[in-house]
């Protein structure tokens, strides 16, 4: 059930209605964690199992873990649900890739290696609601937050449907507050929040889902495109990934809103940042966070000296890379990032904040995008022919190109985003009053169905 | 009268409604298949056709009115021919292009020719062309109404209840327009209809192999036993409960209304047209011409004349018109349809 398909407009109308008939805050929080495991099963029933085990083990644990005193004890529950969270996580995410990986350094060296792979089905979302139960228990044993007040609560923490399947990665201490008070439709900002979620219908049903067609014409590489259309195409499957992951958090915000609950940004115009530093503050705020907070600083930050640092940083973007999926082309990725993030940390970088900010910004973007090249591509081959093909003369040539209709997209696009920051057009726009807003707002989904892309895709972060 | 919720609802619906009803008025019709270019050139002033062939992509890559019309000259009856048949077609789509035909020309046409595929509706939306803009496009209110009223009265087992939804969906992606804003802006920046290949062709177009495909059809396995077992299909008793024959009788009407006169036609191919058989045979089918006889039109299932099971080539496609050719001036002569 994807949050643009009729259906879901359905659920939702309904959850909506009874959520806000319901008087008391228990029916309610009842009635929402119904209807978040009805959504989540509506993806494939047969998780709803792996989702309620990680959630009652976590529940169980943290409650120990408070309970405790004796320190060994403590780390002995906060181990076991690390271990369950990870563990469900490592198999269904990484079984086959590291058993493939193993089996390819066997026989590179020669030694006869053969197993048949499992075939395992990811379960949707799991890589975010493990991390959100996961940091939980960790803040539960800092001692950083009480244990939540009951079961509804924590499982309705860990399943809440508008982030449920990808994000943004919610933390207990945020939102579990948030749960013990009664909402009021009184103060629900429902301007802003439908104006939230038309505008990330916009993005993804309008917008990335149409230049995913283009983007996907030259990735394929069935046919010969030139330079000019290599670097159109990932500039813009920056787009599309842009517009379809921060599509699907606006309309997060936008759903959650509306049930009268506030959840994390996740995005601050990361197209804009001027170094790759900057970018990670503003991309995927949710999950940079979490790796510094769970991670990161755990592991020492910068405070052990250079070398150490450097370490931790790697680290973490290997794993951040790693955590976008189970391929060599995310721990590159990540790589990448984690080796621009120390490129950063030298005498590059004041040579870079000495440049023009046009420049820095150019900079930036620039390396971004080929990042998402080594995202995007299937496999490591087909990651250094498309590297090659964005090469002055080459592609073979370029015998044929992307329409030049796209480079007029792409800077209409990079207008109206430009214009957007500038001038905070939702903000304004949910600031209208109350009869105008509500006529150009029916006015403006009319218009924004008759451009949604048929043929629906799924988000690309569910597969995360 | 309304609170703020009501008054929100209201003005949010009445923005909705307006651009909607704008992008209603702005979508033009499909252009799969060229059917926006051949209403288009049908609606125009110097398009005059004694005869229309509506239908699936049997008769769009089947009929050649060139052919047809040379050979009705031939035979003492000169009419002039247009194909109107589209690509994956189906009964509902068809009536809708049949009556956008019959109000868009000056002069209606003297014969309307409709390929007549079974009347039962239960199969009315192959996957393929699921949200495909003709799809979309016919489904106006009162032929989202018909084509429920159909199911619903012609005791299909499962009854209403899938095909219901898909067709309400279909209804409300028409109501919205959605997805159709580039064809939207296409129209709005004139982007004209080439008329001339349209005007040479008349329609018709041959259907060339798939890339990798053989150039000659390749019988599948069983092709001689499902040739030779047609005839026999054919005759076998459908379940008449599932035909819907009061949709039948109003198009029949619709077309007769409209000044022209309707002929049903089955082309050779090897799917069994039990339903539209049994209607002939009891009369409750007018003027059918029937093609998919291998016993009487051996020809047309010579495999030098087949692109696949279903459809012509070029070769047949031309052999078939000859044939209709002949059995419509027959008709003629025989008085079955004014000349």
């Amino acid at each position: 059930m994807l949050f643009f398909e009729l259906r879901f407009f359905v659920f939702f109308a309904l959850v909506f209605a009874v959520h806000w008939a319901l008087r008391r805050n228990g029916p309610r929080k009842l009635w929402l964690l119904s209807a978040s495991y009805f959504f989540y099963a509506s993806w494939d029933w047969r998780f709803l199992g792996l989702i309620l085990l990680s959630t009652a083990v976590d529940y169980i644990a943290a409650g120990r873990i408070a309970a405790e005193t004796r320190e060994p004890v403590r780390r002995r529950w906060l181990v076991i649900s690390l271990a369950l969270n990870l563990g469900i996580l490592g198999f269904f995410k990484y079984f086959n890739f590291f058993v493939q990986s193993g089996i390819g350094v066997l026989q590179a060296l020669g030694l006869p290696a053969e197993v048949r792979e499992l075939a395992i089905v990811l379960p949707v979302g799991i890589s975010f609601f493990t991390f959100q139960s996961m940091s939980y228990t960790i803040d539960v044993h800092r001692r950083r937050l009480e244990p939540a007040g009951g079961f509804v609560d924590f499982a309705l923490f860990v399943s809440f449907f508008p982030q449920l399947v990808a994000g943004p990665i919610v933390r207990a201490l945020g939102f579990l507050p948030q749960l013990r008070e009664t909402r009021a439709f009184g103060a629900v900002a429902v301007r802003a929040s439908l104006t939230l979620f038309l505008v990330g219908f916009i993005k993804k049903a309008c917008i990335a889902d149409h230049v995913a067609v283009a983007a996907d014409a030259v990735f394929a590489g069935e046919a010969v495109f030139g330079a000019a259309s290599h670097w159109l195409a990932a500039m813009l499957y920056s787009v599309q990934i842009f517009c379809d992951f921060s599509g699907y958090t606006d309309m997060a915000l936008g759903l959650a809103g509306l049930l009268g609950y506030q959840l994390v940004p996740n995005f601050d115009f990361p197209y804009f940042a001027r170094s790759i530093r900057e970018f990670w503050r503003r991309w995927h705020i949710s999950l940079s966070s979490w790796f510094r907070d769970y991670l990161y600083l755990p592991l020492g930050g910068n405070r052990h000296g250079r070398g150490r640092t450097l370490r931790n940083l790697m680290a973490v973007f290997l794993l951040c890379g790693l955590w976008h999926g189970a391929s060599w082309t995310f721990v590159l990725w990540g790589l990448f990032h984690g080796g621009l993030m120390l490129l950063e940390r030298t005498r590059f970088e004041q040579a870079r904040a000495a440049l023009p900010g046009a420049v820095q910004w150019l900079y930036a973007y620039g390396l971004v995008v080929c990042g998402w090249v080594i995202f995007r591509s299937q496999d490591v081959a087909s990651m250094l022919g498309f590297f090659a093909g964005m090469l002055p003369g080459g592609g073979g040539g370029g015998g044929e190109a992307l329409a030049g209709v796209w480079w007029f997209v792409l800077a209409g696009l990079a207008l109206a985003h430009a214009a957007s920051f500038r001038f905070d057009l939702p903000a304004r726009f949910a600031r209208l009053p109350h009869v105008p807003f509500a006529f150009l707002y029916g006015a403006a989904w009319a218009l924004a169905l008759q451009w949604v892309a048929t043929g629906h895709r799924p988000f690309i972060y569910f597969q995360f | 009268m309304f609170g703020p919720g009501g008054r929100f609802l209201l003005s949010a619906l009445v923005g909705f409604w307006l651009v909607a009803a704008l992008g209603r008025v702005a979508v033009p019709p499909p252009a799969e298949d060229d059917i926006a270019a051949r209403l288009e050139h049908l609606a125009s002033p110097d398009a005059r056709y004694d005869v229309v062939f509506f239908g699936s992509s049997v008769v769009r890559r089947g009929v050649v009115p060139e052919v047809l019309d040379s050979e009705l000259a031939r035979l003492g009856a000169p009419l002039r021919t247009f194909n109107m048949a589209a690509t994956g077609s189906q009964p509902f789509e068809t009536d809708h292009l049949v009556s956008l035909v019959l109000h868009g020309m000056d002069e209606p046409p003297r014969l309307v020719v409709v390929e007549a595929l079974s009347p039962r509706f239960e199969s009315l939306i192959p996957p393929v062309n699921a949200y495909g803009d003709k799809l979309v496009y016919w489904h106006t209110p009162a032929n989202t109404v018909r084509v429920l009223r159909a199911r619903a009265e012609a005791h299909v087992p499962g009854g209403i209840g899938g095909s219901a939804g898909r067709h309400l969906r279909h209804a409300l992606f028409r109501f919205g327009s959605v997805g159709q804003g580039r064809r939207i802006a296409a129209r709005a920046a004139a982007v004209p209809h080439t008329h001339a290949e349209i005007e040479q062709q008349r329609g018709f177009a041959a259907l060339e192999p798939a890339p990798g495909e053989p150039e000659r059809f390749m019988p599948p396995p069983g092709w001689a036993a499902l040739v030779a077992g047609l005839d026999a299909r054919n005759r076998r008793r459908p379940a008449v409960r599932t035909i819907h024959r009061s949709w039948l009788e109003g198009q029949v009407s619709r077309i007769r209304a409209a000044g022209s006169e309707v002929v049903y036609l089955v082309g050779p191919s090897v799917r069994a047209n039990v339903e539209v058989h049994w209607l002939a045979r009891n009369g409750h089918l007018p003027n059918l011409l029937a093609f998919d006889s291998p016993a009487r039109h051996p020809e047309l299932f010579a495999t030098g004349h087949r692109r696949d099971p279903i459809h012509l080539n070029e070769d047949g496609a031309r052999e078939w018109s000859r044939q209709l050719a002949q059995s419509l001036a027959a008709w003629l002569d025989a008085g079955s349809i004014p000349r």
